[in-house]
């Protein structure tokens, strides 16, 4: 590959970065194959530096732009954002925004569900699935389950961390929460039963 | 336990016999009588022991607490020390020594509760022996007592099978083995066993008969056919010879002097009886009812032996003359490769014989001339191997047989069909004496030259047994199946069928089976290859000796014996000798060849056995979080995985030059990766690029995004991009719901961690001052005088006077809604509340809004006391709700309604202090509650702060949004300079222009990338007038029906200008692309969708739209591990076309020149450049 006066590393993929040794580890956009780390996205090379275990290893990364913008999947066990889309008897669908930090692209929405046992994690049969979550709903939650063929990935928010975190009332206004079940609606004070998410609250705008 | 006082029995120490006294018994019954009162004073006193060791205070109830009593420790261990010497004192007068612990060392104790435990368990032992002699000497039974407890290995030789079997019945097996001594364990106690041990004695010792007799000679057990040879062909059935058959051949000549094998179409029989048994049919008089006649006694019918030629002459005139007679045959097989006969019984109605045939082998064949008389009837029971052996040896062959194990077979009623059950039934319930079955036959009544003793006497009356009743069971029988038959006797020409099939039978010598030794170990035992080859050495030696020696293969060398040595392949010769107990004889004279058998065995290589192993998926440091260590995983090269079909996979060859060079390339030029490049759009660097031939002009260009510098070149431009800016930092600043989770999870371990630190710190000031750890209670402590813990000074300390109603601890605050300042500090509600209580400050708190409904402004001096407040919350090391926890004190500000016109989006909430005053939020001068390190979790915090923006907002990527907004030209004018990748495509083209073609035929390829702004991925592609183009969105949610499992599933659709097209060769070409090159695992249960559309068609059109979706998929960066791009194919082998169009070769022609195209030549090109004519894959 040719460097001009930019002076940027510009891969496509399978060009081959470096070879490969105990300092360096084949980041985001990058895999390992024989001795070499090749690029598997187009894009810039970036290298970064990580501690482990009392030494520092490059980390060799291909991204479009600084701000990476990964296509993620949703995998087992991982905190995703997702919207609630609809509530029935035994369970609610839901339309996952974000995977951990990464949003999801707007075209391809993946599908979930989040079953009524899979609430919270003490007394599920008591639970009421219209007392915990409302169409509309932004929710933490995590991936327990891919799902077969008939059902999409399956979802938990049997945490305290996990739930809703934030909402829209009846009428249309936001809420905010009051406690651990409650969220009260900012203009008219209408308090309506949620299963919030125990995250601070950090903005200052919506919450 | 014992005392001193208890006296063992009176009598013999050995306890042998006991001598019975009449003053020793009256002495012994007063002794007995203050035995037992004794005993029931130690039980007595045993029961108490353990009543009051019970009462003894535990560990679990307050133990520690009494021991930390002055009195209580010194009188428990006065008292431990009297009971330890107590017990070592009985100990030791029991027998057994046991030394005292010291007191204050725990080890000691245990040592000396296992030597009680051990004491204890001798002394029951010996009084358990003591009972047992006694028991024994009051029964009386002279038995000796064994010295040693554990008897010496038995000299009696076990099995092959392992264990002994009780002395009578496996005495058969044993006297039949041969070999080996047979132990006399002493116990033969009979006179059968001391016969039989004898007998085999004798029999171990015994020469054999094929030896003495001379007749091994004719025992052939090469490998060769058997063939019967017979002398004298008795009772042959003329063969009807056949008239006026022609012959003719083949050739077409006659063949008037047709050899014998021509004459007849009857093939050569091996079977010499054969056409004599095809046409023989049952006498009549066998199927006629007549009156069993039974048999005579034992006694009264004579016994002949017949072991002289004249004996036997006579005995064939006898049974020539008979019309029926009973035959059964005694065969040894241990001493013999295929078995020999050792003794044959006959009986008639009227007398019995015994045929010796050692003497008379090679003159038995005289009997064939009744046995194969079809006119006399031959009983047998279970004939199928004596009809064997009749052949195998003395080549005698029967006719009409009559099978009585056959005809019960046949007969109704019979649950068991051995001779036995036959006799019994028949025969006034005559029970035969079954152990000789497996004896050894060989031993002779009488020998010529060697002292011999008789066959005993039993033996000869089971032998006469065999055939004695035969013939009025056979009588009985026909009477049976007459009865139960038809009027054509059916069951008796069944019968008689049988018979005949019996005689049919031919003896086959067994044949040497090389791969025989498989069948030993094929339910067991994984062999290698050695172990494999040794055991197919020592089978086919086995077999060798054995033939040779004359002696069966169990003799030679039993089964188990030739596994293990086979398992082991021992090194030297003794540990061929280990491996049998007790060592064939033929063993050990061979010992030297068998040793280089398994010499030879060792000295084989090893051939490995694949398995397939799976490796363990390790995660290289979860820290980073499950989808990167997926990543990694996937990552990992494994022999599978290297296995890639892709033509841009180099892992096949051994050295690629432009892989090499490009990796010594990178050694040195490390210039420029450290740096952060430009977040421009890709495009705008790739415009760096110039492909001379292409003359191609570079435009950098630069789009409209976020830039922390604003652009110098345009000043409208300027004041547009700041703006922007600066919503985009507003937006940025929003922490997505996901940090916040990861926020408040650091926070949750954090605390979790404190807390621990906490209990720890307590439990150390609590209980330390012992110096074995051992906890130390109040009533130890010095006074102390313990001050309350505040925190905070303005606090309002508890009055108990002032109590309000309904708090009697005085413990609520002065409303009632929440927890006293001071009681907050340490305890929570509900800990301290009754759960009425509770519920009413629940109900309390939710009547009261979670915030007051004034503006900022008029909250300042409560805000001052809230942020103080949260302040000294933010300290505390507890559990603590947040913003949901009611602040008491807000109730008492003043409200102000509020006016809904003015619209005030900050005047609904709470803002901290810091957040009054800063009005903007940012995470790094923040509440100094949360955590300030802004690289959570492994995020990948950058400039901005590391806030992710959402999709809609998104402005740094490929030339979507920013691009949209930009002045962008129309797209035929831009022209995109292909990366090098691509070059290669384009260069091979150039080289075929080079061959002597017309010039200019190449048309100009033009692409384009990131035009569609919805997509992920886009891209236009040109050559010359057609036009191709590709958008690529994904990965997404696939459609249930076409979920995959965990792989990546591509939809893709293909729409010509003339409507869509679903399954074209396009789709499975772009599948195969993509499957190359994609990695699939990352993306489980996505799919991607891939969408051409064919704008304008003027031939290639298939190559252009597959180039088209592999730029797409460069643009949507979807990590992949080459980049494809598409060439035009016109057949399998992907060879570029180059028609001939009036004479003129053109390549890369377009839709018009295909159709005129004279002919039509295919070449083919390869990035390879040495090699000109390789197929390059699509």
């Amino acid at each position: 590959m040719t460097s001009d006066s930019h002076a940027v590393k510009i891969v496509i993929p399978g060009d081959v970065l470096y070879p490969s040794s105990e300092l360096r580890r084949p980041g985001k956009g990058t895999y390992e194959l024989h001795g070499s780390i090749y690029s598997s996205l187009a894009g810039f090379v970036f290298v970064k530096e990580e501690k482990q275990r009392e030494r520092t290893i490059e980390v060799i990364e291909v991204r479009r732009s600084e701000v990476g913008h990964d296509h993620v999947v949703p995998y087992i066990g991982g905190v995703v954002t997702a919207r609630v889309t609809s509530i029935g008897q035994r369970f609610a669908k839901c339309a996952l925004i974000c995977v951990e930090e990464t949003p999801l692209p707007g075209g391809a929405e993946f599908g979930a569900l989040l079953r009524r046992e899979d609430i919270q994690a003490t007394d599920k049969d008591k639970i009421d699935l219209a007392r915990c979550f409302s169409p509309g709903d932004v929710i933490l939650a995590r991936v327990i389950s891919f799902g077969d063929n008939q059902t999409s990935f399956l979802l938990s928010t049997a945490e305290d961390e996990l739930g809703v975190v934030s909402a829209v009332a009846e009428s249309g206004e936001r809420m905010l929460p009051v406690d651990w079940v409650n969220m009260q609606g900012v203009k008219t004070g209408v308090k309506e039963p949620r299963k919030v998410a125990r995250v601070p609250k950090m903005n200052q705008l919506i919450g | 336990m014992t005392t001193r006082d208890a006296a063992p029995p009176v009598g013999d120490p050995d306890g042998d016999c006991f001598v019975i006294d009449q003053d020793e018994e009256t002495k012994r019954m007063a002794r007995a009588a203050k035995d037992q009162e004794l005993a029931k004073k130690v039980m007595s006193s045993a029961a108490t022991l353990v009543r009051a060791s019970n009462g003894l205070p535990k560990t679990a109830d307050n133990y520690a607490l009494l021991r930390s009593f002055g009195a209580f420790s010194e009188l428990v261990e006065q008292q431990e020390k009297r009971v330890a010497s107590l017990i070592s004192r009985v100990l030791s007068s029991a027998g057994s020594r046991v030394r005292l612990p010291r007191v204050d060392r725990n080890a000691d104790f245990e040592h000396f509760y296992d030597r009680v435990i051990e004491a204890n368990d001798g002394i029951v032992e010996r009084a358990g022996i003591v009972l047992d002699e006694l028991e024994r000497s009051r029964r009386g039974v002279q038995v000796k007592v064994p010295k040693a407890v554990i008897d010496a290995e038995s000299t009696r030789r076990t099995l092959s099978g392992g264990g002994t079997r009780p002395a009578v019945a496996g005495l058969g097996t044993r006297l039949s083995m041969g070999g080996d001594t047979v132990s006399g364990s002493g116990e033969l106690h009979t006179a059968k066993q001391r016969d039989q041990a004898r007998i085999a004695r004798v029999s171990a010792t015994i020469v054999k008969p094929q030896k003495a007799f001379g007749f091994g000679a004719s025992i052939d057990n090469s490998s060769s056919k058997y063939l019967p040879i017979m002398k004298q062909k008795h009772h042959a059935m003329e063969r009807r010879k056949v008239e006026g058959l022609v012959v003719r051949d083949e050739d077409g000549a006659e063949r008037a002097n047709a050899s014998a094998a021509f004459a007849s179409d009857e093939a050569v029989e091996a079977h010499p009886y054969a056409y004599e048994l095809d046409h023989d049919e049952c006498p009549e008089e066998q199927l006629k009812s007549v009156e069993p006649q039974k048999y005579g006694t034992m006694e009264s019918t004579p016994l002949t032996v017949v072991d002289t030629l004249d004996g036997l002459k006579k005995l064939v005139e006898t049974l020539n003359k008979e019309k029926e007679f009973a035959i059964d045959l005694e065969a040894h097989s241990h001493r013999s490769f295929s078995g020999i006969v050792c003794l044959m019984q006959i009986s008639t109605r009227s007398e019995d014989f015994i045929v010796d045939p050692f003497p008379l082998w090679s003159h038995m064949h005289l009997l064939n001339e009744p046995f194969s008389d079809p006119n006399i009837l031959k009983v047998f029971h279970g004939a199928d191997s004596d009809v064997i052996w009749l052949q195998r040896d003395f080549n005698i062959f029967v006719r009409n047989i009559f099978d009585t194990f056959r005809a019960m077979k046949r007969d109704q009623g019979w649950t068991k069909f051995n001779l036995a059950a036959l006799v019994e039934r028949f025969c006034d319930g005559h029970q035969l004496q079954k152990e000789y079955q497996l004896a050894d036959w060989r031993i002779r009544p009488k020998f010529p030259s060697i002292d011999m003793p008789p066959l005993p006497a039993d033996y000869v009356s089971y032998a006469r047994g065999d055939t004695h009743f035969l013939l009025y069971c056979k009588d009985m029988l026909r009477e049976r199946l007459l009865e139960s038959g038809n009027e054509q006797a059916n069951l008796m020409r069944a019968v008689y069928t049988d018979g005949v099939e019996l005689s049919r039978k031919l003896y086959e010598k067994a044949e040497f089976d090389a791969d025989g030794y498989r069948s030993l170990i094929s339910t067991r035992k994984n062999f290698n290859n050695r172990q494999l080859y040794a055991l197919a050495e020592l089978w086919r030696w086995r077999d060798a000796t054995a033939r040779e020696e004359d002696e069966s293969t169990t003799y030679v060398l039993p089964s188990h014996m030739m596994i293990h040595i086979a398992e082991a392949l021992p090194r030297e010769m003794q540990g061929i000798l280990a491996c049998c107990s007790p060592v064939p004889i033929l063993v050990k004279q061979h010992l030297i060849q068998l040793h280089r058998i398994i010499y030879a065995a060792r000295d084989r290589p090893l051939e490995k056995t694949v398995t397939l192993s799976t490796r363990t998926t390790g995660t290289q440091g979860a820290e980073r979080g499950l989808f990167e260590a997926m990543v990694d995983e996937a990552n990992r090269m494994t022999k599978i995985k290297s296995v890639l079909r892709s033509s841009l996979d180099f892992t096949h060859c051994a050295f690629n030059e432009e892989i090499g060079a490009m990796i010594k390339m990178h050694e040195e030029d490390k210039v420029g990766i450290d740096e952060k490049p430009v977040t421009d759009t890709f495009l705008s660097v790739i415009g760096v690029f110039k492909v001379e031939e292409e003359g191609m002009e570079e435009k950098p260009k630069k789009k409209e995004k976020k830039k922390k510098q604003p652009v110098a070149e345009k000043n409208d431009e300027d004041s547009i991009t700041a703006r922007l800016a600066a919503i985009n930092t507003a937006l940025e600043e929003w922490a997505t719901p996901y940090e916040r989770y990861s926020i408040a999870l650091q926070e949750s371990e954090k605390k979790r961690e404190e807390a621990r630190i906490a209990e720890e710190l307590k439990r150390k000031e609590r209980g330390n001052v012992d110096k074995e750890g051992r906890p130390l209670f109040s009533h130890h402590d010095p006074v102390v005088c313990r001050k309350p813990v505040f925190k905070d000074e303005a606090v309002e300390t508890i009055d108990i006077n002032k109590r309000k109603e309904g708090d009697e601890d005085g413990l609520l605050t002065a409303d009632g809604k929440g927890l006293k300042r001071s009681a907050e500090g340490k305890w929570d509600e509900s800990q301290i509340l009754t759960k009425k209580k509770l519920k009413l400050m629940e109900k309390k708190r939710k009547a009261a809004a979670d915030w007051s409904v004034e503006g900022p402004s008029q909250k300042k001096k409560e805000k001052t006391d809230d942020g103080k407040k949260k302040a000294v919350k933010k300290e505390e090391p507890q559990e603590e709700e947040e913003d949901g926890e009611v602040d008491d004190d807000e109730e008492e500000v003043e409200k102000k309604p509020f006016n809904y016109a003015e619209y005030d989006p900050k005047a609904l909430f709470e803002l901290s202090q810091d957040e009054a005053n800063a009005q903007t939020y940012s995470p790094h001068n923040g509440s100094g509650r949360y955590v300030q390190n802004a690289r959570g979790r492994g995020a990948k915090r950058g400039k901005h702060g590391g806030h992710t923006r959402a999709v809609g907002m998104s402005m740094s990527f490929g030339g979507r949004g920013g691009r949209g907004g930009g002045d962008r030209g129309g797209r035929g004018g831009q022209r995109v300079i292909l990366p090098p990748q691509f070059r290669t495509v384009t260069t091979s083209l150039v080289i075929i222009h080079s061959i002597r073609m017309t010039s200019g035929q190449l048309r100009p390829i033009k692409s384009d990338m990131g035009f569609i702004a919805r997509a992920d991925g886009s891209c236009s592609v040109s050559a010359g007038k057609s036009v191709a183009w590709a958008s690529v969105n994904g990965p997404g949610d696939s459609h249930p029906t076409r979920r995959h499992g965990d792989k990546l599933y591509v939809e893709s659709s293909y729409r010509t200008a003339h409507g869509d097209a679903e399954d074209t060769p396009f789709n499975s070409l772009l599948r195969t692309a993509l499957k190359h090159t994609v990695h699939e695992k990352f993306f489980p249960r996505a799919a991607i969708q891939v969408t051409v559309h064919e704008m304008q068609l003027d031939g290639s059109m298939c190559a252009l739209a597959l180039t088209a979706a592999g730029i797409a998929c460069l643009d949507a960066a979807l990590p992949m591990r080459a980049p494809f791009c598409g060439v035009q194919k016109n057949d399998e082998y992907g060879r570029f076309k180059v028609v001939r169009v009036a004479g003129e070769l053109v390549a890369d022609p377009d839709a018009r020149m295909e159709e005129k195209a004279d002919a039509q030549f295919d070449f083919a090109i390869s990035t390879e450049r040495q090699k000109g004519d390789e197929v390059m894959d699509a």
